[in-house]
């Protein structure tokens, strides 16, 4: 707690690595045992993420790019500690807040209420916090006549309502955003937007993974290339997005003139 | 409070959280959590004290526990048009069956045995419940555990509780039958002892569902494997039948089931108005706790991979 990038930094990242093993048999204690777990053959480990290193600062809106299957939702479940390194290790503190795919983190039984007060419990947010933030989440989500009915009834725009909706208002110190910008019709995402940026410029961090290249340079203050599971750049947005555009683009062409040389 | 909440309207309801509020750094390796300063201690808590501070933390959000618990209590009952009315019926039937064969037919010599079989049926329902859900708790729940971070352990500890809160109601019935056989009760401050032995048995779930739940993820047989355990285990725990009746070599066997202290002890208690059985129950206590003490460190092995899994 010395020196001052220690206490600017909410995310620390130090050769952090995620290794998956794809397994060709579902694991069966019987087997396990009879084999002792020298299954040869049968599983393979590929790393996912390998040897990743980085800083995120208080404020900051990072942005993370790379191809389908580069590693990049892997680094955010690290990040938001569902799931744990193999090697290296990842630091995080303050409130963390997840925003991942439709209906993640909700239980169909229960209602709506029920869902946005098992969220903030464990955030770890007081009762009387909670009291103040539930009627916002419930007006920002639209969803006054919907919200004492169990979220399985929900429609998916509704339930990506509630999802944005909640991961905003608990006001977390650390927003992690999974390809979910695009939620309900336009007037809704210009709100998302609106308040992500209100979020930003409160000193939250927040980490966005995405595809659309222009929408990361417009929000963020830094980005991250992850390549095959290695961090090949992190910086400047529009240094480090042209790298991975005109990368993509040598990776397409490669793949228009293997489809011609295929073609008769 | 109120100027609180105001202060925070005006602040607009995007400020974050000061830091501070949530202090320390948290840190994940390949070992496990750590909780501390700037620098990751390489060295995860172990397994008793990461349970510990899971039940603090459990504390800390008693409201989300007790929504799970609840939740999973009305979803168990929602869907049945008599509700919670089949909670009751289902010992009750037993017992009347039961009760029918063992003195009717089998002429055991066990005075007031339908109350008899009554402890022993709510004790072992419990434990059954308990296990069963238990081990399904973190497939059932696979939407919360994967999307959301809080200690896990306490998914199979709401399993266990909302059955001991079903446990708690079924035991009005031992109560309304003080009606029907008077002469089975017997009044005295031994009752009061009653909570720490259902306390003993819900340490022993708590290991139990611990390492189940866990090891049901990775491996998927292990609730076919308890489901069968469980039927081998209800004939060698004294539900029909009480220890004494048993010969001496299988009694010692018999201890060893954290349930045989309960159950003789609950009986002891409720029945003759006896002080339990020292030696039976201090056995079963510690039974209880090195399953408790194993089944935590079971779940704290497999906690880390229990996301890569589901």
């Amino acid at each position: 707690m010395t020196d001052g990038s220690d206490s600017t930094a909410v995310v620390r990242a130090r050769g952090l690595g995620k290794r998956y093993q794809r397994l060709h048999q579902k694991p069966m204690l019987f087997r396990d045992l009879v084999t002792l777990g020298r299954r040869r053959g049968t599983r393979e480990d590929f790393w996912a993420l390998r040897d990743v290193s980085f800083d995120l600062n208080r404020g900051e809106t990072v942005g993370v790019v790379g191809a389908n299957g580069s590693g990049k939702s892997t680094l955010l479940t690290l990040v938001a500690g569902t799931s744990f390194p193999s090697e290296g290790s990842v630091s995080v503190r303050g409130r963390i807040s997840l925003l991942l795919e439709l209906g993640a983190g909700f239980h169909g039984d229960m209602t709506g209420i029920e869902n946005i007060m098992v969220n903030a419990a464990i955030l770890g947010i007081r009762a009387a916090e909670i009291r103040t933030s539930v009627e916002e989440i419930v007006a920002f989500a639209e969803l006054e006549k919907a919200i004492d009915t169990p979220v399985r009834f929900f429609s998916s725009g509704m339930l990506a309502r509630l999802g944005f909706a909640i991961a905003v208002h608990l006001r977390p110190n650390l927003l992690l955003v999974d390809e979910v910008l695009a939620v309900g019709d336009a007037a809704f995402q210009a709100k998302c937007m609106r308040h992500i940026q209100r979020l930003r410029d409160s000193d939250a961090t927040i980490l966005v993974v995405s595809h659309a290249v222009e929408t990361v340079r417009q929000m963020c203050n830094r980005v991250m290339w992850i390549q095959e599971g290695s961090l090949r750049a992190i910086g400047d947005p529009s240094t480090v997005l042209d790298a991975y555009l005109a990368d993509q683009a040598v990776v397409e062409a490669r793949a228009a003139a293997r489809m011609n040389r295929s073609a008769p | 409070m109120s100027a609180g909440a105001l202060q925070e309207d005006g602040g607009g309801d995007a400020t974050p959280a000061p830091l501070s509020e949530t202090g320390s750094w948290i840190h994940r390796t390949a070992l496990g959590v750590s909780v501390g300063s700037v620098v990751p201690g390489h060295k995860p808590d172990p397994a008793p004290l990461a349970f510990f501070r899971a039940l603090r933390q459990g504390w800390q959000v008693r409201r989300t526990l007790w929504l799970l618990v609840q939740r999973d209590f009305k979803v168990r009952y929602r869907a049945q048009a008599l509700g919670l009315l089949w909670s009751f019926a289902n010992p009750l039937v037993m017992m009347a069956i039961l009760s029918i064969v063992f003195v009717k037919v089998m002429k055991v010599p066990v005075p007031h045995f339908p109350v008899f079989l009554l402890i022993g049926q709510l004790l072992w329902q419990f434990l059954n419940n308990s296990v069963t859900a238990g081990t399904a708790s973190l497939i059932d729940n696979t939407q919360i555990v994967k999307r959301t971070v809080y200690p896990r352990q306490l998914v199979p500890i709401a399993a266990v509780l909302s059955h001991l809160l079903n446990f708690v109601m079924e035991c009005l019935m031992l109560v309304a039958f003080v009606v029907v056989f008077p002469d089975a009760y017997r009044l005295s401050p031994w009752l009061l002892f009653l909570p720490i032995i259902v306390g003993i048995q819900v340490v022993f779930l708590f290991g139990v569902t611990m390492a189940t739940s866990a090891l049901n993820v990775v491996y998927r047989d292990i609730f076919y494997l308890v489901t069968s355990v469980l039927l081998v285990l209800f004939w060698l725990t004294p539900v029909v039948y009480s220890t004494d009746m048993v010969p001496p070599w299988l009694q010692t066997i018999l201890a060893a089931n954290p349930l045989t202290g309960v159950i003789t002890s609950a009986r002891e208690i409720i029945m003759h108005g006896r002080a339990p059985n020292p030696r039976l129950l201090g056995t079963a206590a510690a039974a209880a706790l090195a399953v408790f003490l194993a089944g935590a460190a079971v779940f704290r092995k497999y906690d880390r991979v229990v996301s890569d899994y589901l």
